[in-house]
């Protein structure tokens, strides 16, 4: 199948008619359509759904209403009509799909699907398809069933995560749609048909049973297990109602969490804000409590800059002047000794008297000592007052108080400029969280906490139940071959029917085990393939496909990998989507969206070397943080046959221009 | 010189220290260090002490309300006052202590009028 044009013509952001050519090139076969988030390009991927299947689906896969589709500046204005129109060939015959939504006539406002009216029809080779068969003509050419691995999101890979995680429950989902794809449904649908005669079957031979005395007592224990059998039937399925439901609601709580995340990362950030503004502002009061303290004493430290020079002078005066009362002491001392000496010239050692001519320089010696005495003049209350003054200046003592209020002024200046940026931020964040409750937020988490737990119980009912459902089947087949087996039994038509459904019912349930480990052996071994062109890492020697399809990453030693990293699982993800893609079908376009969101340069440049040889058409729909216009494209400039860029005219409308 | 044993500020000096003393200290009922009027009249004096020209004369009769003995219990501000080459020969030293709080509260006031904070950067400039 190849993709030749899609026309969309009111489809979500895409207002008014725009048509995109696709490469029709054998080799130059990737087109590229760029766009910034929330430009379009989910809903350029969905218009292609849309087209084929008459179904766009958002997030969790949810169908999106009708309504929604309808581009809002075109119903605003009152044009309520929606419509795609694709073209495309496959064996050499040419298809054009046109699918059309339009309001009802009565509707004034349409709120539901069944307010529009569609229309659908299918040209082959020129000539129109009867209606009832559009469908089926559809789905032989691209099944439905298959879409997810053809037209597929690539912001969904990380789900393929869950695939390794058994009994995961978003693991199951993608299983069942990968089963789909693969094919499984028919051995299945075969499988269950045939329980489903297995059961008739049964009913009939405890029916006759019920007329052989020897058996009856088998009809009445048949009789019973099926009567139990129906009612954990509907518990079984009540429950699965159930959990559809419970799911619902977490589904669209997450999709209202998510909303809001935004929100929340903000009111986390005002939390933060508000103690960060509660600290500033203890300290902020606990520098003032400092800054008057130190303003209690701040005079002792100006006085004390003033005073010290005349503190010394004083200090200076009084020095001087005990340093002549000293020298006058030492003075006087001296001429009592000297004056003892001349008033008795006797020599103190020998007892000797001294002679006159040795006694006359110790008079002269005297009279030179008295003279300098006299010379030596203070004035002992002149000290004293000096000392007081000293005691007094000697308070006047510096705490550095000056330099402390300086150092806290800086300190509170700063502080205040950090607390008005708070202040400022904590205003613009309220502003812009103000429109939302986020009350409400806090609530829809605990919510969403007890439908989990509500969903965990759901799950190990449905578990028991089944488990009940199984045992109960165990026992009626058990029954049943008694019966068949018995003299009464043997030989009679439900027997012989029971003996064949089993028989039958047995064969379906091996081909399904037979054909799902040759699916996954196929699948596994295209996976592979394609990961040794896409992975950098050259010690992996491959990958490992679980029951789930999920796929491991094997090294040289033949041990997988427990730990791998976002681009490691993108790259194990589209590997398992190209190796799904190659077992379910031969040929065909593939049409991905943000495929290239987590790759680092190296595997980005794998990926787009290797995308070219993945399908015959490749349509990427990027933003340029996925593919640089200039760097990357480099790479596979050769295989690019067509440039598209989603242009922004307002935030409800997108236009889709050619590049070069 | 017959020294003084109580001195002041000019009435309007004094509501303009008790203003101040409303804005620096913490809101009412708040627990935190309060600043009482002594704090103030000593930094303004000694402040006053560190100029070039001595204050002007009062420009209205002072309300005497404090005691010089709780003032200045240790005499360090008469001391000071005494030595600095402002005093004019023959003054009260405490006379002259009044003129330079009056002088010096003033200018906390205005400056905090004007600036909404004491210019603390510019009385410690170091």
């Amino acid at each position: 199948m190849k993709l030749k044009e899609l026309t969309i013509n009111n489809f979500m952001p895409y207002k008014g008619e725009q048509t995109v050519g696709f490469p029709q090139h054998d080799t130059q076969n990737v087109m590229l359509l760029f766009g910034d988030n929330m430009r379009g390009k989910t809903s350029f991927l969905n218009a292609m759904r849309w087209g084929f299947y008459g179904n766009a689906v958002g997030r969790h896969l949810r169908v999106i209403p009708r309504v929604n589709l309808v581009n809002i500046e075109a119903a605003t204005d009152g044009d309520w009509s929606m419509s795609i129109m694709l073209k495309f060939s496959d064996a050499g015959k040419d298809y054009e799909i046109r699918r059309r939504i339009e309001k009802k006539n009565h509707v004034s406002q349409p709120k539901h699907d069944a307010d529009f009216e569609e229309s659908v029809g299918l040209r082959i080779d020129g000539a129109a398809v009867s209606g009832d068969t559009i469908e089926n003509q559809i789905n032989q050419v691209v099944p439905e069933e298959i879409s997810r691995f053809f037209l597929f999101d690539g912001e969904l890979l990380q789900e393929y995560e869950n695939l390794l995680v058994e009994e995961s429950e978003q693991g199951d989902k993608i299983k069942e749609h990968i089963e789909q794809a693969l094919g499984v449904p028919a051995l299945i649908h075969g499988r269950d048909e045939f329980s489903s005669l297995l059961k008739d079957a049964r009913r009939a031979q405890a029916k006759d049973a019920r007329k052989n005395t020897e058996l009856k007592r088998f009809a009445e224990q048949q009789n019973q297990l099926e009567i139990k059998l129906t009612s954990l039937e509907k518990d079984l399925n009540d429950l699965l109602k159930q959990r559809v439901v419970v799911e619902k609601q977490v589904d669209d709580i997450d999709d209202e969490l998510k909303n809001t995340e935004g929100v929340q990362r903000k009111k986390i950030e005002l939390e933060g804000l508000a103690s960060e503004r509660k600290a500033a502002d203890k300290q902020l009061l606990s520098l003032g409590d400092e800054q008057r303290e130190l303003l209690k004493t701040a005079w002792l430290d100006v006085l004390h800059n003033n005073m010290s020079p005349l503190l010394e002078t004083i200090k200076v005066r009084r020095d001087n002047l005990q340093a002549v009362a000293e020298t006058k002491a030492v003075l006087s001392s001296q001429i009592r000794t000297l004056q003892r000496s001349i008033d008795d010239p006797t020599c103190d050692t020998c007892k000797q008297p001294i002679p006159d001519d040795k006694i006359q320089p110790i008079r002269e010696k005297v009279a030179n000592l008295q003279a300098e005495e006299e010379l030596s003049v203070y004035d002992p209350e002149e000290i004293r007052v000096l000392n007081s003054k000293i005691e007094k200046l000697s308070v006047i003592r510096s705490a550095g108080e000056g330099h402390r209020l300086r150092q806290n002024e800086t300190k509170q200046r700063q502080l205040q400029v950090a607390l008005i940026r708070v202040e400022t931020k904590e205003d613009e964040l309220e502003e812009e969280i103000r429109e939302f409750d986020t009350d409400q937020i806090v609530r829809q988490r605990d919510k969403r906490d007890l439908l989990k737990a509500q969903l965990t119980r759901l799950d190990s009912d449905i578990e028991k139940t089944k488990g009940g459902l199984n045992k109960n089947i165990k026992e009626q087949d058990h029954i049943a071959t008694l019966i068949s087996k018995s003299a009464g039994g043997q030989g009679q038509k439900s027997s012989i029917r029971v003996n064949m459904y089993q028989e039958l019912e047995a064969i379906f349930s091996t081909g399904i085990d037979q054909l799902r480990d040759g699916l996954r052996e196929d699948v596994e071994r295209h996976a592979t393939a394609a990961f040794a062109e896409l992975t950098t890492e050259e010690s992996y020697s491959g990958l490992q496909i679980n029951n789930n399809y999920g796929l491991s990453i094997v090294d040289e030693a033949g041990r997988v990998l427990k730990e791998r990293s976002a681009g490691a699982e993108q790259i194990v993800a589209l590997s398992l989507i190209d190796g799904l893609n190659r077992t379910a079908r031969k040929a065909g376009p593939i049409v991905m969206d943000t495929p290239l969101g987590r790759l680092d340069p190296k595997h980005r440049s794998n990926v787009l070397k290797y995308l070219p040889k993945m399908a015959d058409q490749v349509v990427l729909l990027v933003h340029e943080g996925e593919i640089d216009p200039d760097r990357d494209i480099q790479n596979f400039a050769d295989f690019i046959g067509a440039r598209y860029q989603i242009e922004r005219i307002s935030a409800t409308e997108s236009r889709i221009v050619k590049s070069d | 010189m017959d020294e003084p044993s109580r001195i002041g500020l000019t009435a309007t000096t004094g509501s303009q220290l008790e203003e101040l003393l409303e804005e620096l200290n913490p809101g009412q009922g708040t627990e935190g260090v309060k600043l009482i009027k002594f704090d103030l009249y000593r930094l303004a004096v000694a402040l006053g002490l560190n100029k070039n020209d001595p204050p002007p004369q009062l420009m209205e009769k002072s309300t005497s309300s404090l005691r010089v003995a709780e003032l200045d219990p240790d005499g360090v501000l008469y001391l000071a006052t005494e030595h600095s080459e402002l005093l004019p020969k023959g003054s009260s030293v405490y006379e002259f202590v009044e003129r330079l709080a009056e002088s010096g509260i003033r200018e906390f006031y205005n400056s905090y009028q004007t600036m909404g904070q004491l210019p603390l950067d510019k009385y410690f400039d170091e």
